[in-house]
């Protein structure tokens, strides 16, 4: 099966690496704010983080330029995250392991921030990724990622590839696999279990080893 | 940009099918049908989404959907009430996907001017995070939802009814523009007493539809318009739209001698 693919294109967080505890990123969102002059409740700050967006309104109301917040909202949060790494935070799912047996090329695209990825790839024994990306720090930056497929074009081009298969661990990734014109892959782990999908994966499975045994499978044909 | 589509909203006054209204519509050699989900949910015989889509190709139309109006407000100060106006929103978002149409209308919501600075203040703020959670919704389903400009009306704030009000609700929105879009009505900027320029001036290429009817300036009456021209000439909307009270009202609009279709369900059935 792994024939049918050029590449293969990973999510980071929930697929490669756990996903970032909740309470780093609101705090980052917290200081933030604060070094713009601007004490904001935690709870808003959290409905920021959950719902990944950029908190325009708020920027608006305290006549904050939103330009300049992201960007310091992006530094500040992606270093909350390296340090909450170095800490022992955000770990490599052991399963990750298991993608060395498919001899095909590998890249990430993310919607945490390009330096984190960065600062990821390079702190973790990860297996080799030819081509990575991140959101830029910037509010174009920010309207590129996921469910839209910029990054995953960008990495597909970088890879000389048109036939891929996207993994990912939401709606928002199916949608933007679909929308680059690729096959998706839903990496059904424990935090997204009992998720109700409106967009249907080609693939569907528990886990990397799972998806590593479904690419590994020769298909009857090839049997033949 | 492609030459813009011409077209009618299907009205539940008309009691016509979706088939013949779309034939209806062609005759009169307009080439878009814009659905109220509403309306669809209350004909006897509405076919599914998939259905419509299929009659859209069959009679080369293209298609628009516009979302509920009626017992629903999606800035009220009911947490249940904003959820459930929410969640037809998004049911139109979905219909909307699945037949092919790529814009969906939408109201801002109001709140009865008699009630308190607090509850109207919270009632914006609602109605401004439920348009945020559809327009993140249209984004994942690939359609632009678009923001009506509405009439004034005596009774209750609307959201919507200026070009800067209507900038307010959408500017903050963390969605690429093309996802949350304007619907401008010229029937209600100028029973308003804007000029619908002062609209194309604010939002540009970001108007995706248009509504067309007319009034005396007195109130929202709905009235035929056939100088619709100048308007299509002049504002750069992807779909205009007639939203008329009865069929012959469109046809009277595009100066077109075309029966209109025998009604199939009565006013009074």
């Amino acid at each position: 099966m792994t024939n049918r693919y050029e590449a293969l294109i990973f999510d980071n967080d929930g697929v490669l690496v756990e996903p970032t505890d909740t309470a780093v990123l609101v705090d980052a969102v917290v200081e933030a704010f604060h070094a713009f002059g601007v004490d904001i409740d935690r709870s808003r700050a959290r409905r920021t983080v959950e719902n990944d967006f950029v908190p325009r309104e708020i920027a608006a109301e305290h006549g904050i330029d939103p330009e300049a917040f992201w960007h310091y909202r992006e530094l500040t949060a992606s270093l909350a995250q390296q340090h909450h790494v170095l800490a022992g935070g955000k770990p490599v799912y052991e399963d990750v392991a298991a993608l060395t047996r498919l001899d095909i090329p590998r890249a990430v695209v993310s919607n945490n921030q390009h330096a984190t990825i960065e600062f990821l790839l390079a702190h973790h024994d990860l297996p080799a990724f030819e081509a990575a990306y991140g959101r830029e720090p910037t509010l174009a930056g920010a309207a590129k990622r996921k469910p839209e497929s910029d990054y995953i074009e960008r990495a597909l081009s970088d890879l000389g590839v048109e036939n891929a298969l996207y993994i990912g661990d939401s709606e928002k990734d199916l949608v933007a696999a679909h929308r680059a014109g690729i096959d998706s892959a839903f990496l059904r782990r424990d935090h997204v279990a009992d998720i109700d999908l409106s967009t249907e994966p080609t693939i569907d499975v528990p886990s990397l080893h799972a998806l590593t045994e479904r690419l590994s499978a020769v298909e009857p044909e090839q049997q033949r | 940009m492609t030459e813009p589509r011409i077209g009618a909203a299907m009205d539940i006054r008309f009691g016509t099918t979706v088939e013949s209204f779309m034939k209806y519509v062609t005759d009169l050699g307009l080439d878009h049908v814009e659905f109220k989900r509403e309306y669809l949910a209350g004909h006897p015989n509405t076919p599914s989404p998939e259905r419509v889509g299929e009659l859209a190709d069959e009679y080369g139309v293209t298609l628009s959907y516009h979302a509920p109006f009626r017992d629903w407000n999606m800035g009220s100060y009911d947490e249940t009430v904003r959820q459930d106006s929410v969640a037809r929103v998004k049911r139109t978002i979905d219909d909307a996907a699945t037949a092919g149409a790529t814009s969906v209308v939408v109201h801002g919501g109001s709140i009865p001017h008699r009630y308190p600075e607090w509850v109207r203040q919270r009632a914006r703020k609602n109605a401004r995070r439920s348009l945020a959670e559809c327009a993140e919704y249209a984004q994942l389903a690939g359609v632009s939802l678009c923001l009506e400009n509405q009439p004034i009306d005596e009774q209750k704030r609307r959201y919507t009814t200026s070009p800067a009000d209507l900038a307010a609700m959408i500017e903050d929105v963390d969605v690429p523009p093309q996802y949350l879009s304007v619907t401008l009505d010229v029937g209600h900027a100028k029973v308003n007493d804007h000029d619908y320029q002062a609209f194309v001036e604010k939002f540009g290429q970001r108007i995706r539809v248009c509504h067309l009817h007319d009034n005396d300036g007195s109130a929202d009456q709905h009235e035929p318009f056939p100088e619709y021209q100048s308007v299509v000439e002049s504002v750069p909307a992807n779909v205009f739209v007639f939203e008329m009270k009865s069929p012959e009202d469109v046809a009277t609009s595009v100066g077109a001698d075309v029966v209109a279709p025998e009604p199939e369900v009565s006013a009074d059935d």
